[in-house]
């Protein structure tokens, strides 16, 4: 926990979350499933789902990390847009990153969502907050 | 939000950059037009984000698609954003072919997909995975730069800030 950390955000110290329309629901409805808050982007209209800067601009305003999967994409990505954001001095409630290629696969898929509940169970929001993170990898 | 693109209609224009005819054009824009998917509002041409989706033909789906700012491939459902080109995706979403592909490769059927991705209509999950099939050095190539990134930026025990 980091020293900055004295009040609990919507009466939480953990993490809310907002995961991206590339992550299979079961992995969200696990997250929820162990008490975290959680908002799925398939759930926002069409045209903010094709937005990566409108998902993220979602779960800034409602203060929640966004989980995703979109990293390498030349034109857009999720490691320009927090430089960009950077750049502009513009604060998200922070980023975690993770492999789609491990959560199509039907076993390590539970590895990820295990290996992600450990990361957030460890470290609070106010850690996460405006920062871009990878997920630890197995 | 509507998606804007140029100005006012310009069949000819849009026929060569789709490689198609200004009347089959014509007759896919005022279908769309018809049916509210598309409109000229004060001079500007403006595509709902559901053009795409709700276009019957390919030829709707391919004009939709040049509309909204998007780079064209011999797919009608898989397209690139543009400027700098962007790895191929499905129309209308922000999964990449490549995502399709690494399912497929874990040897996932269509209804699975389906059902793990559940914004993706069989159609597009089937495009997705014909085009990699037809494509596959090119989206090979991404997914081992997407493997590279994850295993080159991720800690391997203790978290660390990117």
């Amino acid at each position: 926990m980091s020293k900055f950390t004295s009040t609990p955000l919507n009466d939480t110290l953990f993490a809310r979350l907002l995961f991206d329309v590339m992550i299979p629901a079961e992995i969200a409805e696990a997250m929820q499933a162990q008490s975290y808050d959680v908002v799925e982007a398939r759930a926002f209209p069409l045209e903010m789902q094709q937005d990566d800067h409108a998902i993220l601009e979602a779960a800034a305003e409602q203060r929640r990390v966004l989980i995703t999967c979109n990293y390498s994409d030349p034109q857009s990505n999720f490691c320009l847009i927090h430089e960009d954001w950077r750049a502009r001095s513009m604060e998200h409630a922070g980023i975690v990153l993770i492999p789609q290629y491990q959560i199509s696969n039907r076993l390590r898929r539970w590895e990820v969502r295990d290996r992600l509940l450990n990361f957030l169970n460890q470290h609070m929001w106010d850690e996460l907050y405006n920062q871009l993170w990878w997920l630890p990898q197995g | 939000m509507t998606k804007r693109s140029g100005n006012q209609t310009d069949f000819a224009r849009w026929a060569a950059a789709i490689d198609s005819s200004a009347e089959e054009i014509k007759a896919a824009w005022e279908d769309l037009q018809r049916r509210g998917l598309v409109a000229v509002k004060r001079s500007k041409v403006t595509v709902s984000p559901l053009a795409m989706r709700r276009a019957t033909s390919d030829m709707q789906r391919r004009l939709a698609a040049h509309l909204s700012g998007y780079v064209l491939t011999d797919n009608s459902y898989i397209v690139r954003q543009a400027d700098p080109p962007g790895n191929p995706c499905i129309l209308n979403t922000r999964i990449a072919v490549e995502h399709i592909a690494n399912y497929f490769k874990e040897g996932w059927g269509v209804m699975d997909i389906e059902r793990d991705l559940n914004i993706l209509t069989r159609e597009e999950i089937e495009a997705a995975i014909q085009y990699y099939l037809n494509h596959r050095e090119e989206i090979e190539r991404h997914m081992q730069r997407s493997r590279e990134l994850y295993e080159a930026h991720a800690p391997k025990r203790e978290p660390i800030l990117a």
